[in-house]
């Protein structure tokens, strides 16, 4: 799993999201011990408060937890986890739609677009 | 130990009528990476030199954990020049013996460590070496100091992207709660998401001070875009 | 951390003079040598004169080298280690730029002084190698010490001393006026080198005007007794006196005036 960053928006917020996806996609798994704040920073070349602070959302959230002597924890919560996976998957069909409206399709010729539409030769998915 | 580790209070340079830097109000808090940015001639250079003590202010002051530059700041303060200043007859192994020498904060293990990890022989005469690898050998002397405040003047100018990755690697790796760094520079993009904050600084006058988040957040563009704004020839 | 420094300082200059001293030392007794070994056929006669002048020319011009260069390395090391590139490196170390000063000022005047002992000691060595003890009347030596110690009635110990110690203040007073000199020039925003030239013959006029004026006076109160012998031998260790004086004066101003060139006016651009 990589890193990615863009120009436009607070490096934090874009950390809280890429674990998050490292979360569902099991990248790190439920329950499992994260890395230091030292380490994630360096991995991830940010600022380690910046680090920090996202971790600090991400408990916020409840999507990790600490214990003050062994470090931070991702949580073991199926649940909160799937919900999560919900918000992504809510998000992007959202942008999509609104994307698909634009080129002039309708919720239902949408829906019949998805359905009909077969894997390609160089689509990976 | 005071929070506010470096502060400059009214702080004006001149050299005979030019003006350097004009009435330079900030500080900076333990625990920080900041960006000291500017275009060159902006006086970032002038500033950091005012505050290891090599040029005297004009007028106004410079505070470091408190106190005016001099032999107590120097201990706590890591400088890494904007020119080689290490004597060059000396072999690496000598250099680093000589920094273990005058500074006590000074880490002979992870000095060491670095030029192994970049590199560098250690029983080279630093004449012998290329321009690049001088700066490395500097910028190890200099960050193998467990330092309180690190003033970086142009820590990445001449270095390969690489040496580049690895500087800020170190440096992330260096952070602690009690120390902070400020990077001098003009290469934004390359240091944007280590830092906490930045100063834009242009003709002397400090025209900005803020968190690289706040930047983000509030002018939906990256410190890098902004400066390119700002600076807009 | 003076010693570290010093230990530093001797190393700096020490890699340069000190391969020159041997050298002097080493063309010495060479030089002396080859003038000794006596000329078997007349071709040999000729190459071994030719060696024997050429030593003797290296010996010399080597002599004057490392006398130069004592003193030009004294002015270099604190030029170029201090306001130069070098400077941003020992002017944020953290020791006070007095020890810098120190430190600077010890190594120049050790290694001044050993490379005229050396010189010394070579001269008198190949003497000795050239014409043996022979030549040397030892009683006619120990006469004229004699003498000497019967005219200055058991003072010879005070001016032995007095002298000695003029010696040594004079050769820190010279590299502490060049030091005080240097810094004044490079506090300037411009022309530094030139601006220490400036500052040097400036200091130099202003001790001429101060010692003139104090020889003046001193031979204005003591005129009377210039004139025979006798009195003018009690009036000499004063004399001597006064001017170590005035020249532990001079090295202290100077010293001040580098100090606060160093501390207050640094202006590394």
């Amino acid at each position: 799993m990589k890193w990615n960053f863009d120009n436009e928006r607070a490096i934090y917020s874009q950390i809280v999201e890429q674990i998050k996806l490292f979360i569902i996609s099991g990248y790190y798994e439920k329950g499992s011990k994260l890395p230091s704040v030292r380490d994630l920073a360096e991995e991830a070349k940010v600022n380690p408060n910046t680090m920090q602070k996202a971790l600090a959302e991400l408990e916020r959230q409840g999507l990790i937890y600490s214990n003050r002597t062994t470090g931070n924890f991702i949580t073991d919560d199926e649940n909160l986890i799937k919900n999560v996976k919900k918000e992504f998957a809510d998000d992007k069909i959202r942008e999509f739609i609104s994307y698909m409206k634009n080129l002039g399709y309708d919720k239902q010729d949408t829906v019949k677009l998805l359905e009909n539409y077969e894997t390609g030769g160089n689509e990976n998915e | 130990m005071n929070e506010i580790i470096f502060e400059c209070k009214n702080l004006s340079k001149s050299y005979g009528l030019k003006p350097a830097l004009k009435n330079i109000n900030f500080n900076l808090k333990r625990g920080k990476i900041v960006g000291l940015l500017g275009p060159n001639g902006s006086g970032k250079t002038t500033l950091i030199k005012i505050a290891n003590e090599l040029l005297t202010p004009t007028s106004g002051e410079i505070l470091i954990d408190g106190k005016n530059p001099g032999v107590d700041t120097k201990k706590i303060v890591s400088y890494l020049p904007d020119c080689i200043s290490l004597p060059d007859w000396m072999n690496i192994r000598e250099l680093i013996t000589f920094y273990k020498g005058f500074y006590e904060n000074f880490k002979e293990d992870k000095a060491y460590e670095m030029t192994k990890n970049l590199g560098i022989d250690v029983e080279a005469k630093l004449k012998t070496l290329s321009k690049g690898n001088k700066e490395k050998v500097q910028l190890i002397l200099t960050m193998s100091r467990k330092a309180d405040l690190y003033l970086l003047d142009e820590p990445m100018g001449g270095v390969d992207p690489a040496t580049r990755d690895y500087i800020l690697n170190t440096i992330i790796a260096n952070y602690n709660e009690n120390s902070t760094v400020v990077i001098s520079t003009h290469l934004i993009a390359d240091v944007e998401k280590v830092l906490d904050e930045v100063i834009f600084i242009n003709n002397g006058e400090v025209v900005l001070q803020k968190t690289v988040d706040d930047i983000r957040s509030n002018n939906g563009m990256s410190v890098d875009a902004l400066f390119r704004e700002v600076f807009k020839c | 951390m003076l010693g570290k420094l010093l230990k530093y300082e001797f190393k700096a200059s020490g890699r340069i003079l000190l391969p020159i001293y041997l050298a002097v030392f080493i063309m010495g007794i060479l030089s002396s040598l080859f003038m000794k070994v006596p000329a078997g056929g007349l071709e040999n006669l000729n190459v071994l004169r030719f060696l024997s002048v050429l030593f003797m020319v290296l010996y010399i011009v080597l002599i004057m080298v490392a006398v130069i260069l004592s003193c030009f390395i004294a002015i270099l090391r604190f030029k170029k280690n201090l306001f130069d590139c070098e400077g941003y490196l020992m002017n944020t170390l953290p020791v006070k730029s007095s020890e810098n000063i120190v430190s600077k000022l010890i190594v120049a005047v050790v290694y001044q002084i050993l490379g005229m002992v050396v010189a010394m000691i070579s001269g008198i060595l190949s003497y000795l190698i050239y014409f043996g003890t022979k030549g040397i009347d030892f009683k006619q030596i120990i006469n004229s010490f004699k003498m000497v110690f019967q005219e200055l009635q058991g003072l010879t110990w005070v001016y032995s001393v007095e002298v000695v110690v003029l010696g040594i203040l004079c050769f820190i007073a010279v590299n502490l006026m060049i030091y005080a000199a240097i810094s004044i020039g490079h506090s300037a925003n411009a022309r530094k080198v030139l601006k220490s030239v400036g500052a040097y013959i400036g200091l130099y006029f202003i001790s001429q005007i101060i010692n003139y004026t104090l020889v003046k006076i001193f031979f204005a109160i003591f005129k009377n007794m210039l004139h025979d012998l006798e009195s003018s031998n009690l009036i000499a260790i004063p004399y001597l006196t006064g001017i170590i004086i005035l020249e532990a004066l001079y090295c202290v101003g100077y010293f001040v005036l580098t100090d606060y060139f160093l501390k207050k006016k640094l202006n590394l651009q």
